[in-house]
């Protein structure tokens, strides 16, 4: 094959932005789970980790960087390149997402929430989700794919807003709870900008495997 | 844009029997560098020398479609003055064993031009408009093989330029150079192509994209004629290719 | 190892006997020269050189007048072969090679098998033409005129491919650069071939003169044997070579023969130092350097 050690080159970006990936979605799933069951510990765990998921970006950022000074790539290699230097981007603001709710978790008392949560780790459960299928359909190249997730969207904006009432009714019934129920909104809105960073990339592999600048 | 300088419309080249291009049709944009581009063999060469018609130097040539030079068709105008409207500049420098001044002045003395004061005008602007006449002001006397391979280079878009054309055909100028002289050569044609329309072969794939405002990829067929696969401006030709082959071509994926 | 000697010495053994060869044909060749050379000097003298042989058969004299007689016919016969010569060149290499026709094709191959079968033929094949043709049914006789006719016919070749060399040596560069800029084809020739060539050419020309300078069998029967300095191109004469001839052959005076061979040997070697001289200009290139 023509342009071998490129061609590997190329391929180690791909499996390296498949672990990042695996590792931001882990990030915001478990930081969910530890929200829920006030696991205090792992939450310690999953916020030095994130130094991890930096490293990793920038791995990858420096070998996208390089393949570009050396290689000169053109047409559909340097489409790939720059829009995986750009996911890369959106993965570690993603892991942040799944860090600041750790660190929320971290900032609230122990012992039971304000009520059970249910709709929060379904959100979390649609925006992981979201996020697994989008980075399939980059290494799949798959153009169809990555087209149907940002629809998904509105799910989590469905679920931010009942999210937004159920808080509201019980601080309403009992006001003494209102910290818990303000930071736990804003759990529900990191989740729904994690939906937001998942169109991002959808909209970087269309331009890869199209050429089309798309705006969901 | 305006109107294309030149336009070719289902151009066919034939040696005897055999079909060397096969009905290209292209564009040339006015006062813009268009790279014809691909690989070895590809029908580029013969293309570009096709528009001067220096084609027809080659007993058995034989030409099917049109070529137009501003809306007029270059197979019906006269040969030499079609020649003072397109110039050409070759692969190897070829300055005459003569002095620069002499080089220089040979077209508009070909031409008609016999004043030397006139004759002294033009030289000088035309080395100062292929930026070699810093280095070679002061002695104009020398010959022209006495200069670097570089130097020979410009000395010879120089001497297309005294001519005054307004189309420059240049077939792969930079091949013969070294980095620093290829560098000198495309700034010159940046600075060229102001005033003038220029259509250059290139098989160094960074250079037409450095350079040009329009790529044209050719290609051959299976009966080894030459077809144009793809021609647009150039940042879309390299970030976004419309022909699988022209992609797998520009990123090193020919076999 | 032992090999590798062997081969050694085999090759010092062929380079040895290759240097013997080389000294023996060189050796040769001074011999000639410097015998006549040796022999005939005694005789060179300012009135050998200004003086007309007396004719007759005491070869008193000396060879004032074949040495004009040998420079008119040079400048005749090179007026002749020059423009005819050159010009067949440039046909046959700048126009006959480009030409589409096959016929005219054909034409040239002819041409050029032609002259290359003429260039072999022997001068006195030329001489006897001349004869025939300028001295007998053209009513020219014995002059001048007719000797340079023949004499053409013999260097003619000789000039078509000198100037086919020179001209083909020019870089096919240099006429696609001209063209390229609106030169008709014999501007090409005029402006920028020619003088590249003009180098070859005239080492073609030169190469004609000495070969007029040598010849003797075409003058022979074409110039007549006048010992008398020739007043115009009707005159008969005789060159330098043809007077050695006659010295030797009609007279017992073998020194000045001798003498007029050593004058012959030296202008034919500056002849031949002056293409060398041309020829190595050749290769440096022109204009200032």
């Amino acid at each position: 094959m023509p342009r071998e050690s490129y061609e590997s080159d190329m391929q180690v970006v791909r499996e390296e932005l498949q672990v990042l990936a695996g590792m931001a979605a882990d990030a915001v799933e478990n930081s969910v789970r530890i929200l829920r069951d006030r696991r205090m510990e792992e939450g310690e765990a999953l916020i030095e980790a994130d130094l991890l998921v930096n490293g990793k970006c920038h791995a990858i950022e420096e070998m996208c960087l390089n393949l570009v000074a050396t290689q000169q790539p053109v047409a559909g290699d340097l489409r790939f390149l720059f829009s995986a230097m750009q996911i890369a981007m959106q993965l570690e603001r993603i892991a942040d997402y799944g860090k600041g709710i750790a660190r929320i978790n971290a900032g609230m008392p122990p012992g039971p929430h304000v009520k059970p949560l249910l709709d929060i780790p379904r959100m979390s459960g649609v925006a992981v989700s979201m996020l697994r299928d989008a980075i399939a359909a980059f290494l799949n190249q798959d153009a169809e794919a990555a087209e149907r997730i940002p629809a998904r969207d509105v799910e989590l904006d469905l679920l931010y807003s009942q999210i937004y009432r159920v808080l509201l009714t019980h601080v309403m019934q009992d006001p003494r709870r209102i910290d818990d129920a303000l930071k736990l909104t804003f759990v529900a809105h990191n989740l729904e900008r994690v939906g937001d960073r998942v169109v991002n990339i959808c909209e970087r592999v269309i331009y890869y495997l199209t050429g089309e600048v798309v705006d969901f | 844009m305006s109107e294309p300088r030149m336009r070719t419309r289902d151009f066919s080249l034939f040696y005897g029997e055999f079909r060397a291009l096969n009905r290209v049709s292209i564009d040339i944009p006015e006062n813009r560098i268009t790279a014809i581009i691909g690989p070895s063999g590809c029908g580029k060469s013969t293309f570009l020398r096709s528009l001067n018609r220096m084609n027809e130097l080659i007993p058995g040539v034989r030409t099917e479609g049109s070529v137009m030079l501003d809306g007029e068709d270059i197979f019906r105008k006269n040969v030499v003055e079609l020649r003072k409207k397109i110039g050409m500049v070759f692969q190897r420098p070829n300055p005459f064993p003569k002095s620069i001044f002499e080089n220089v002045a040979y077209g508009p003395r070909i031409h008609g031009v016999r004043d030397r004061t006139r004759l002294a005008a033009i030289v000088e602007s035309s080395l100062k408009a292929s930026a070699l006449w810093d280095e070679v002001r002061d002695d104009l006397g020398r010959s022209g093989l006495a200069l670097s391979g570089g130097q020979q280079q410009r000395l010879c878009i120089a001497r297309a330029l005294a001519v005054e054309p307004e189309v420059i055909l240049m077939d792969e100028p930079a091949s013969a150079l070294d980095p620093v002289a290829t560098l000198k050569i495309e700034e010159l044609m940046e600075q060229l192509k102001r005033d003038y329309t220029i259509v250059i072969v290139t098989h160094n794939m960074q250079q037409a994209a450095r350079v040009s405002d329009f790529t044209a990829f050719m290609l051959t067929d299976e009966a080894r004629a030459g077809n144009l696969v793809e021609f647009g401006p150039t940042r879309e030709i390299f970030t976004t290719p419309v022909d699988r082959r022209t992609e797998d071509y520009i990123s090193g994926r020919f076999g | 190892m032992r090999g590798l000697r062997r081969r050694g010495l085999a090759q010092r053994a062929a380079f040895s006997v290759m240097w013997l060869a080389a000294a023996a044909s060189v050796a040769a060749m001074l011999l000639v020269v410097a015998y006549v050379v040796v022999q005939g000097f005694p005789e060179l003298s300012w009135e050998f050189f200004t003086t007309s042989p007396r004719g007759g058969l005491s070869g008193e004299g000396g060879i004032s007048s074949t040495i004009l007689a040998t420079i008119y016919l040079v400048v005749c016969t090179l007026v002749v072969a020059t423009p005819l010569g050159v010009g067949a060149g440039i046909c046959l290499v700048e126009y006959a090679d480009h030409s589409r026709s096959p016929a005219a094709r054909r034409l040239v191959a002819l041409a050029r098998f032609g002259v290359e079968t003429l260039a072999g033929v022997p001068s006195i094949i030329f001489g006897l033409f001349g004869y025939a043709l300028f001295v007998t049914a053209m009513h020219f006789g014995f002059s001048i005129l007719s000797a340079a006719l023949a004499g053409a016919c013999l260097v003619i070749p000789v000039v078509i491919r000198t100037t086919e060399e020179a001209l083909k040596s020019v870089p096919q560069s240099y006429r696609e650069a001209s063209l390229a800029m609106g030169a008709t084809r014999w501007e090409t020739i005029r402006k920028v071939v020619l003088p590249s060539a003009v180098t070859g050419i005239a080492t073609g020309l030169i190469l004609s003169a000495g070969r007029i300078v040598s010849e003797t069998a075409v003058f022979y029967v074409t110039l007549g044997g006048s010992y008398r300095t020739p007043t115009s191109i009707m005159s008969s004469g005789r060159t330098m070579a043809l007077h050695v001839y006659y010295l030797a052959m009609e007279t017992r005076a073998f020194d000045k023969a001798m003498a007029t061979g050593a004058v012959l040997v030296v202008l034919i070697i500056v002849i031949n130092l002056v293409i060398n001289l041309i020829s190595r200009r050749l290769s440096a290139g022109t204009g200032r350097r």
